[in-house]
């Protein structure tokens, strides 16, 4: 899967915190898929200490869904599929992008490409 | 960073579940679906909006998404508020915290809408949207649109479900919005200037548009947006004036007079209508509505991308030079007295000028204004020159004042030019004048001639010179001093205070002139100097004023001895009555107190504690039914309303713990806990506010009776005056007080005070108006937020719709309804230049609305 491999040269999820992170993240409903996506890019910039923060805040966001879909289980389910749908929308781009990388026979993607695959995913 | 191994723990989007997705609403993207059988349901979905039940089911439903998706939008603020607090930034893009706060502020503040829409009433809006139903079928094409929104999913691949609630919600808040547009333009008209509703109502359109855009785009749904936002909409306001022209046609046909109503509209008819319209102000005001575009433009396609690109300089500038020209736009068109004066100096026509100089005589005294005013306005009509005419505006200007100090100076000329543009035939004048200020203001005590007051004071002092009519020559003298302070008082308390001294002061006269026949006789002939025809009028103002007052202290003093014995008893007993009614509220309003505090019940065990106290409320309530009579009957009273509804459910599963405690979460009790407070205003305020009235009126009779006229009597008739009317502001503010005191008043001996209430409320009509604006302009954003609503749905419906050029332009178009009906409805009224300034007018709000739109679009995440 050739999306894996461009998520793990940002994320470190041998560490299982950081599973937590993008589990969470990925899963959201309260997040937009470009958010999402910003945030896994954006995840070698944030310290220990923001990290975890953060997986508390997504932790957060998690227990508050959750009531929600116990109030209005309907409504949680087409939000759940609508997330899925853009979050598989975004990850197919991603693949279109590493696809052409892949041509050029680059494995790893320095700053500037950061930079452009950013400007890239602007829904 | 470092590069990964073989053995790490890898994140997997498995492609059955992106295939999996794919086939969302697979059964509606059928594409072996025939057109017949298409149109058969379009048909059948038809059939069923005639009936206002269904409507009914649907609105409720549709709130009770909107409720549900705010909900989930507030969460999703909570996490992004998370995350900015920990990173400062989000989708790449930094963010403040006073930005997040503003945004929660937006979401407050469509929940607050989506209240007033629940407020309003549903059942008689339900059963006009059934009626409009049939009504747009046979009328309107346009409004058929949201109709055939079914078919299109289906051809595109979409949900009909939700292409169908889209058609539900557009219809009904299209229709609906139609009609509070049609009752706010005639009651505005009555009070407020046309300029001003026209900046109003475009202003309300907008911002709930804007609202209802943050708030869909904050549950995180990035196709709601783009419809939504405020500058795609002002391209398309463009093209949709042209709809609005078009469908409005028929209606200016019947308006010009070109045919008959019922009549069909031919191309001879619609040609006479074209030739009409008012060329040279709809190029004009159409004209800066491009400009507004044009700018829009701009910003979507040179200053955004910029933004994206990291560079905000193009932002700063375009904000920094839209920023004056919108408030010069605003000053210049709205506030500019000069402007508006130029505007209504336009639409008089020629004979109506013609009509008001044969009225005046040329060589008469003070005359000349009239005709210097109406001589600048021919100049102005006639001229084209652009500077020409700038010049005559602030000649019109200088004109409009010196006719208006001259008519403050003299009444008689106020009169005769009163009574000249009076009728309908003299309209526009009549609307020119009325805008320019001229007469309509005049405070008839306050602009009393200077010499005629002195005049009439010299009378009175010479009369004081006869011992006989000392004293009420005094009267007279103080009347007049008193006069003379209001007409100095520059404040409102001051003023309020002057006023106060007058009425006091003309009481005064008033007895002296009934008490002594011959000083009567002979303020009646200082009265009939043709030199103090001021003088005279403010007498006059102040007689009717005393007089209908007098009417209600008449009735009053006209009570029969049973009739007075009647009252008084009827005091004690709603006094009585209003005491035990207040006891036997106490369970309901302990009740809902309760469940209001379950409802927020921070723990566990607090929430147990009173579940089980509600419980035996509950229970206590049936017991006491049962044994009290008087209370069995007062429960059923309340319960038969629909607002008490929850609590009737409350009882009925009152025996069953789970479904109790569901019920109690999920209920809704907002519109019980409002009606119970209504009933304890009733009772354990208003009726022993009017126990204490009757027995003022009662102090009064027996005053009168021993003839000991003074301060202390009107001392009393003040209080009682304003007691009526503050039972009849509070009758105005409520229907359920206006009911319940109604019912309170209505047992004999009583009646004489709804009468007396009734007498009191002269300002009854400009208070309907006043109120109609302010809630029609509450509905509007109310609607506009269900119809955003709508497009929301649309876009979600359809595959076709939200990609690509098509759908943005179809989504942008529904997004600006309001906009588009309004235009209508002037054009319809054959006010083409109000109608294209309402388009200009949007634009420019929607470029200042697009300005907080890029603030609040970090934290959307879409924008940059």
């Amino acid at each position: 899967m050739t999306q894996d491999k461009i998520i793990k040269q940002f994320i470190d999820l041998k560490n299982s915190q950081n599973r937590r992170f993008v589990e969470l993240l990925e899963d959201s409903v309260s997040f937009t898929a470009k958010e999402k996506l910003f945030m896994i890019i954006d995840f070698y910039k944030y310290s220990d200490k923001q990290k975890e923060k953060l997986v508390k805040v997504f932790e957060n966001d998690y227990r508050h869904i959750r009531n929600l879909k116990e109030k209005y289980p309907d409504d949680y389910q087409v939000r759940k599929k609508r997330t899925k749908k853009t979050w598989a929308f975004m990850m197919e781009r991603l693949e279109e992008y590493v696809g052409d990388l892949a041509k050029k026979q680059k494995k790893i993607m320095d700053f500037e490409e950061i930079q452009k695959l950013k400007s890239k995913f602007d829904l | 960073m470092r590069r990964m191994t073989k053995n790490e723990p890898t994140i997997i989007i498995p492609r059955e579940e992106v295939l999996a997705v794919d086939k969302v609403g697979g059964e509606n993207r059928d594409r072996d679906i025939d057109l017949p059988v298409i149109l058969e349901k379009t048909e059948e979905r038809l059939a069923e909006l005639t009936d206002p039940a269904v409507w009914e089911k649907e609105f409720r439903e549709n709130l009770e998404k909107a409720e549900r998706d705010l909900e989930f939008a507030e969460s999703s603020m909570q996490a992004r508020i998370g995350t900015v607090e920990v990173v400062g930034e989000l989708s790449g893009a930094p963010v403040t915290i006073e930005t997040i706060t503003q945004a929660q502020a937006k979401i407050a503040e469509v929940r607050e809408n989506l209240e007033k829409i629940k407020a309003m009433d549903l059942k008689s809006l339900s059963a006009s949207a059934a009626e409009g139903i049939k009504v747009f079928v046979k009328e309107n094409m346009l409004s058929l649109t949201p109709l055939l929104l079914g078919p299109i999913a289906i051809l595109t691949g979409g949900s009909v479900g939700l292409a169908v609630r889209a058609s539900v919600e557009l219809t009904a808040g299209m229709y609906a919005l139609d009609k509070v547009l049609d009752k706010l333009m005639e009651s505005a008209e009555e009070i407020i200037p046309p300029q001003y509703l026209v900046a109003l109502v475009a202003g309300t359109t907008n911002l709930a548009e804007m609202g209802a855009s943050q708030a869909s785009a904050f549950s995180g749904d990035p196709i709601s947006e783009v419809g939504s936002t405020p500058l795609g909409s002002n391209p398309t306001n463009l093209y949709l004036t042209v709809f609005a022209l078009i469908s409005a046609m028929k209606q200016r046909a019947v308006t010009e007079g070109i045919v008959q109503p019922g009549e069909k509209l031919g191309i001879k008819a619609i040609k006479q209508v074209l030739q009409s319209l008012d060329l040279k102000n709809i190029k004009k005001q159409g004209g800066t509505a491009a400009l507004f575009a044009l700018d829009a433009m701009l910003f979507q396609f040179y200053v955004r991308p910029q933004m994206k690109k990291g560079d905000f300089i193009p932002f700063a500038a375009w904000s920094a030079i839209n920023a004056p020209i919108m408030f010069e736009y605003f000053r210049r068109t709205t506030f500019s007295k000069k402007t508006q004066l130029g505007n209504y100096a336009e639409r008089i026509g020629e004979n109506q000028i013609e009509q008001l100089k044969e009225g005046f005589d040329e060589n008469q005294t003070g005359a000349s204004p009239i005709f210097e005013l109406l001589e600048t306005i021919n100049l102005y009509q006639n001229t084209e020159d652009k500077k020409e005419r700038k010049v005559l505006m602030d000649k019109l200007h200088q004109a409009v004042e010196v006719l208006r100090s001259q008519i403050e100076e003299d009444g008689d000329y106020r009169r005769q030019l009163q009574d000249s543009v009076s009728s309908a035939a003299m309209g526009d004048l009549q609307k020119f004048l009325k805008m320019a200020g001229v007469g309509e203001n005049v405070d008839v005590l306050r602009s009393i001639n200077s010499e005629q007051m002195d005049k009439a004071t010299v009378e009175a002092i010479q009369l004081r010179e006869d011992s006989e009519f000392e004293e009420g020559a005094e009267s007279l003298i103080k009347l007049l001093s008193s006069l003379d302070s209001y007409k100095q008082a520059k404040t409102k308390e001051q003023k309020a205070k002057a006023l106060q001294k007058v009425e006091d002061a003309y009481y005064e006269v008033e007895i002296e002139m009934d008490w002594d026949e011959e000083f009567a006789k002979k303020v009646e002939q200082i009265l009939a100097d043709e030199g103090l025809s001021d003088f005279k009028s403010a007498f006059d103002q102040l007689k009717t004023g005393k007089q209908e007052l007098e009417k209600v202290f008449g009735k009053i003093d006209n009570l029969g001895i049973v009739q007075n014995h009647n009252l008084l008893k009827f005091g004690n007993n709603v006094l009585a009555e209003a005491h035990r009614k207040t006891e036997l509220l106490s369970p309901f309003v302990d009740l809902m107190v309760q469940v209001s505090t379950f409802k927020r019940a921070k723990n566990k065990l607090s929430g147990d504690a009173l579940f089980v106290d509600i419980k035996n409320r509950l229970n206590n309530l049936e017991k006491r039914a049962d044994l009290d009579p008087d209370f069995a009957k007062l429960k059923q009273e309340i319960l038969a309303r629909e607002d008490f509804s929850e609590i009737q459910k409350l009882i009925e599963v009152r025996l069953d713990d789970h479904i109790l405690k569901e019920t109690l979460q999920e209920g809704k009790f907002k519109d019980s806990a409002v009606s119970l407070a209504g009933y304890q205003e009733v009772n354990a305020e208003l009726c022993p506010q009017v126990g204490r009235l009757i027995e003022k009126i009662h102090l009064l009779r027996e005053l009168k009776k021993e003839e000991k006229i003074g301060q202390v009597e009107r001392n009393l008739r003040a209080e009682i005056k304003s007691m009526l009317a503050g039972f009849s502001e509070k009758m105005q503010g409520s229907e359920l007080l206006e009911q319940e005191l109604t019912k309170a008043l209505s047992s004999p001996g009583g009646e004489i005070i709804p009468e007396l209430i009734q007498m009191t409320s002269e300002k009854r009509k400009k208070i309907k108006h006043v109120r109609t604006i302010v809630g029609g302009m509450a509905s509007i954003m109310g609607l506009s937020v269900l119809l955003d609503k709508g497009v929301t749905d649309m876009a979600e419906s359809t595959k076709f719709l939200g990609k690509g050029a098509a759908g943005f332009f179809i989504m942008s178009f529904f997004s600006s309804i309001g906009e588009y009906l309004t235009t209508k409805k002037f054009f319809e009224r054959g006010e083409d230049k109000d109608a294209i300034k309402n388009i200009a007018d949007s634009n420019a709000i929607n470029v200042g609305l697009a300005k907080g739109a890029v603030a609040s679009s970090a934290i959307r995440g879409l924008f940059v």
